[in-house]
């Protein structure tokens, strides 16, 4: 039989553990205080960069509020400087040179066509970003010969090229009445519509 | 070290340890770390609300030079078309009607029409019609006339050239060409013509006063 006899008083008992119970104590309330004032430090430093930041910011938006200012200052001016734009453009914008274009026109007419009447008309449109500078071009002619299809077509094909119209329709084409039967002759029509692209210098 | 004798003392130093770090965490939490973070969200608000105003200030700033630019070779053709106002018609005695046939019988005498042209002028300049969107009140108003002459196609050709060389604003806005079946040669011509006239007594000034300033603005920031 094994007796086991504790000779020592409660008091007089000492702990099993090598580490001292005070330097366990103070080391974990130094872990956290230590912790604490960590994430202190990097509030601080956060809050410095951001302070720091925002000096920064503002010093770019007074830049940035004064260029705003000037820029809508300077607005009234220049909205009013492209009001007279638009209607100098009225005026001067995409005048055709239509001496040359009419003398080029009779230089590509063939012979048989005889014109009856030539108009041309120009609109200004007044939009509200800007002026559609546009004009008509109106063909009475008749034509004598036999087969004059072909030369009207490429007379319509030399309006629209010199014009720049995407399309000419040939209207009222029809034989003339009481033209002599030995030289048949046909009247026709060609309205050329396009936009005025080009100034006068 | 040395145990405390009676496990009562112990657990009484323990929770007052605990109770004491406690109130040092609520101490710090509540007196140093809640302000900080409050100071911290205050902060990060006030860089987002800078950095989406300035986000915004550039933005608009970029549009503005953006339309700046595009507008620049608008506004120099303006200011060099408006160097000088001559090209607007100027009444002659007190009537535009005078001012304007006096420059239509030698557009017809540099291209030898005979006789002279029939020539109908409005009594006074008409106003464009704009959009109801306009910023100013119109600078030019047209005036029309219309001319009506016999001539061959050369002759017509002619006038025509004089009117675009020496005119720079007059519009051809009607023009007729009549065959007349008893004369081949000769053609019946109608012209319907408009000019720019002032619109009131102060526009020239306001005009010139604008296109300087607008130059001397767009000069300082030209890029």
């Amino acid at each position: 039989m094994l007796v086991a006899i504790n000779f020592c008083l409660d008091q007089e008992r000492r702990s099993a553990t090598t580490i001292p119970w005070k330097a366990l104590g103070f080391g974990l309330l130094g872990l956290i205080l230590g912790m604490l004032l960590l994430q202190l430090s990097l509030k601080y430093l956060k809050a410095y960069e951001l302070e720091r930041q925002v000096r920064h910011l503002e010093s770019t938006l007074t830049d940035l509020r004064r260029r705003e200012a000037e820029e809508r200052a300077n607005e009234p001016l220049l909205v009013q400087a492209m009001e007279y734009a638009r209607e100098i453009d009225y005026w001067f914008g995409r005048r055709p040179a239509w001496s040359a274009t009419l003398h080029r026109i009779a230089r590509e007419t063939p012979p048989v066509i005889q014109f009856q009447q030539l108009l041309i008309e120009t609109t200004r449109d007044v939009k509200n970003d800007g002026i559609e500078h546009q004009a008509q071009m109106t063909f009475q002619a008749r034509i004598a010969g036999d087969r004059p299809e072909a030369v009207i077509q490429r007379f319509q094909s030399a309006v629209e090229s010199l014009t720049g119209s995407e399309e000419s329709p040939i209207e009222n084409y029809r034989p003339i009445q009481g033209a002599d039967p030995n030289t048949p002759a046909h009247s026709f029509r060609i309205s050329a519509r396009f936009p005025l692209t080009e100034d006068v210098e | 070290m040395k145990r405390p004798g009676n496990p009562e003392n112990l657990k009484k130093i323990v929770v007052a340890a605990v109770l004491a770090a406690g109130l040092v965490v609520f101490g710090l939490k509540v007196g140093v770390m809640n302000p900080l973070n409050r100071r911290l969200e205050r902060l990060i608000e006030h860089v987002e609300k800078a950095e989406n105003d300035q986000a915004a200030l550039r933005d608009y700033l970029r549009r503005a030079h953006t339309q700046q630019l595009d507008r620049l070779s608008i506004l120099e053709i303006l200011a060099q078309r408006t160097r000088t106002t001559d090209f607007v018609l100027e009444p002659r005695m007190g009537s535009y009607e005078v001012a304007v046939r006096q420059q239509v019988l030698d557009w017809a005498a540099q291209a030898g029409i005979s006789p002279d042209p029939e020539f109908r002028g409005r009594p006074e300049p008409q106003a464009v019609r704009w959009s109801a969107q306009r910023a100013i009140a119109p600078t030019l108003t047209a005036y029309s006339a219309t001319v009506t002459f016999n001539t061959d196609l050369p002759a017509m050709l002619k006038f025509l050239a004089a009117l675009e060389s020496q005119s720079p604003v007059c519009n051809v806005t009607r023009l007729t060409i009549n065959a007349d079946a008893r004369t081949p040669r000769q053609h019946r011509v109608s012209m319907e013509l408009d000019w720019p006239a002032w619109a009131h007594e102060r526009a020239p000034v306001d005009l010139t006063n604008t296109v300087t300033r607008v130059m001397a603005r767009f000069s300082e920031e030209a890029p």
